[in-house]
């Protein structure tokens, strides 16, 4: 008998991973049909437009905030561990190093999955259990491109452009911490930048963003469109997808720092 | 003309249809009675391409529906239209907006012209009009009762002039005022637009008000068919229970209307 029950839950657990397996299957193959619709047929201007506004000028204040607080916290921190050290100078390296590779495009993404990717697969799944998206199909439009592809089409653009938004803040944040309050001269804040921070740092930051984008809105609209179960069904998918969309950023921020490290190692390497 | 044939769908453990076969005559009603969570719903969702069958065809005006999908799919349903049971008006637009959605996005299906802006604000207006909203224009979905919505969400889909209508449940969770509008409003769209309807609902009344011919569904299939004289005589426990759940017959009421 405990043999069949054991029989059982290892079958259930199979089948689990089964789900999981077929859920990446449905996920890639919306992004497809995303991506198919688009190029058979852009989506109205108007619509990429609106949410161009949704997505980006409506998260500058919060991702303004999170930059320049990072930037500043940053700035106090290095000088605290630093200064005792001689190494006080590095400070503004530190910050913009940090705000660049790291805490800009990480800590951007997760403010905008708070603030956009929530509300948009909310908004989707609402749409779907209140049959408004099968409304859409018996009006003969197609919700991939009408309602997904200019969230991607947005999204994908304004994400590294807010990464950028949040950089420039963030060490100006810690200029005005590192200056102002600990005493420290503009100079000796900037200087160091232009020799040790390079092209790769930044573009480090924009492609980050650009990748988090991708993650943030496909993964929001995802479980947005497959959202069932009333009211209470919109609650779980927004909060499984604002948790499944956190650990994705967090890994494969490590898997890109790594790569983008060995590429810019190949690279150098070839230049020299 | 609509042809469905051995239409069978299953939800998990949940049979739902089970080899139905039904056909539909070009500009009659068509009424399909059962109790709710029976597949009603799901047999219109099936008709209109929403749904894919486990198996089964079905044909509507000579297009095979079920073999479709994609743009194909979307391009062959433009001349249908369907009234869900919870209204699914759009929220983010306003009643207007919504009303003028079809013809925003696509040509209109009778000229096969795109409207000018001027053209779809009569539509919309006419539109309205037939279903008493004038006025309500600029609100949202939000700020509208059920059955205003429900009327509302009506003119969306009259708008576009379908000539096959699809209604979900069209006078459930309304009052006896509001349900009898919806079903005048039904007769009307008929008269207006010369379409073939498909009405699934519970509720007798309005299916002997609306209905050309009545069909009882039953373990996935169409158990019973006929006009309402010959439906009424079928001797089947549940045709009695829904006709004696009403308290006056709406043919007389209808008889009435027409000489009054």
């Amino acid at each position: 008998m405990e043999a069949q029950t054991n029989h059982l839950t290892l079958w259930k657990k199979c089948l689990r991973q089964m789900a999981i397996v077929l859920a990446v299957g449905e996920y890639i193959t919306l992004i497809f049909n995303v991506f198919s619709a688009t190029l058979r047929r852009p989506p109205a201007v108007r619509l990429i437009m609106q949410q161009l506004y949704d997505i980006g000028v409506a998260s500058l204040p919060v991702v303004a905030i999170t930059g320049f607080s990072t930037g500043m916290v940053l700035a106090a921190q290095s000088f605290y561990q630093l200064a005792d050290k001689g190494l006080a100078s590095v400070t503004g390296l530190m910050v913009g190093k940090a705000m660049m590779t790291e805490l800009g495009p990480v800590l951007t993404a997760f403010m905008v999955t708070g603030r956009v990717g929530a509300a948009m697969c909310a908004e989707l799944g609402t749409m779907r259990v209140t049959e408004q998206i099968d409304a859409l199909q018996t009006m003969a439009v197609n919700p991939n491109r009408y309602l997904i592809a200019p969230r991607f089409i947005a999204g994908i653009f304004m994400m590294p452009l807010l990464t950028v938004f949040s950089i420039v803040l963030g060490i100006y944040g810690g200029y005005l911490i590192a200056v102002y309050y600990f005493g420290m001269a503009p100079s000796t804040y900037f200087d160091p930048m232009p020799t040790h921070i390079t092209h790769f740092d930044f573009m480090t930051g924009v492609i980050k963003g650009f990748v988090f984008g991708v993650q943030i809105l496909t993964i929001a609209c995802f479980k947005g469109m497959r959202t069932s179960g009333g009211a209470a069904g919109v609650g779980r998918s927004t909060t499984s997808s604002v948790v499944i969309t956190y650990c994705v950023i967090l890994l494969s921020n490590f898997f890109l720092t790594v790569a983008l490290n060995i590429i810019h190692a190949e690279m150098y390497e070839g230049d020299s | 003309m609509i042809k469905i044939r051995n239409l069978w769908k299953r939800f998990g453990k949940l049979q739902v249809m089970a080899g139905l076969n039904l056909d539909v005559s070009d500009g009659e009603t068509l009424v399909i009675l059962g109790p709710s969570g029976i597949g009603k719903s799901v047999l219109l969702k099936h008709i209109i391409g929403l749904l894919k069958p486990d198996e089964g065809t079905i044909d509507v005006s000579g297009v095979p529906i079920t073999e479709l999908k994609g743009v194909e799919l979307l391009k062959s349903i433009k001349h249908m239209g369907m009234l869900f049971q919870g209204s699914a008006l759009f929220d983010s637009m306003t009643v207007e907006e919504n009303v003028a959605f079809y013809l925003h996005e696509h040509k209109d299906p009778q000229s096969g012209n795109r409207l000018s802006k001027a053209e779809i604000a009569d539509r919309v207006t006419h539109a309205l009009e037939m279903v008493g909203l004038q006025g309500t224009e600029n609100k949202m979905p939000s700020d509208l009762s059920g059955g205003m919505r429900k009327r509302a969400a009506l003119a969306r889909m009259i708008v576009y002039r379908p000539s096959i209508v699809l209604y979900d449940e069209p006078t459930t969770g309304l009052d006896p005022i509001i349900a009898m509008q919806i079903n005048e409003l039904i007769v009307k769209t008929k008269k207006e637009l010369k379409a073939t309807s498909i009405v699934v609902t519970h509720d007798m009344f309005s299916a002997l008000y609306v209905g050309d011919r009545l069909a009882l569904i039953r373990d996935g299939k169409i158990a019973h068919i006929a006009d309402p004289e010959h439906f009424l005589q079928i001797d089947d426990p549940l045709i009695t229970f829904l006709y004696n759940s009403i308290s006056q017959d709406p043919r007389k009421l209808k008889e009435k209307n027409r000489h009054g």
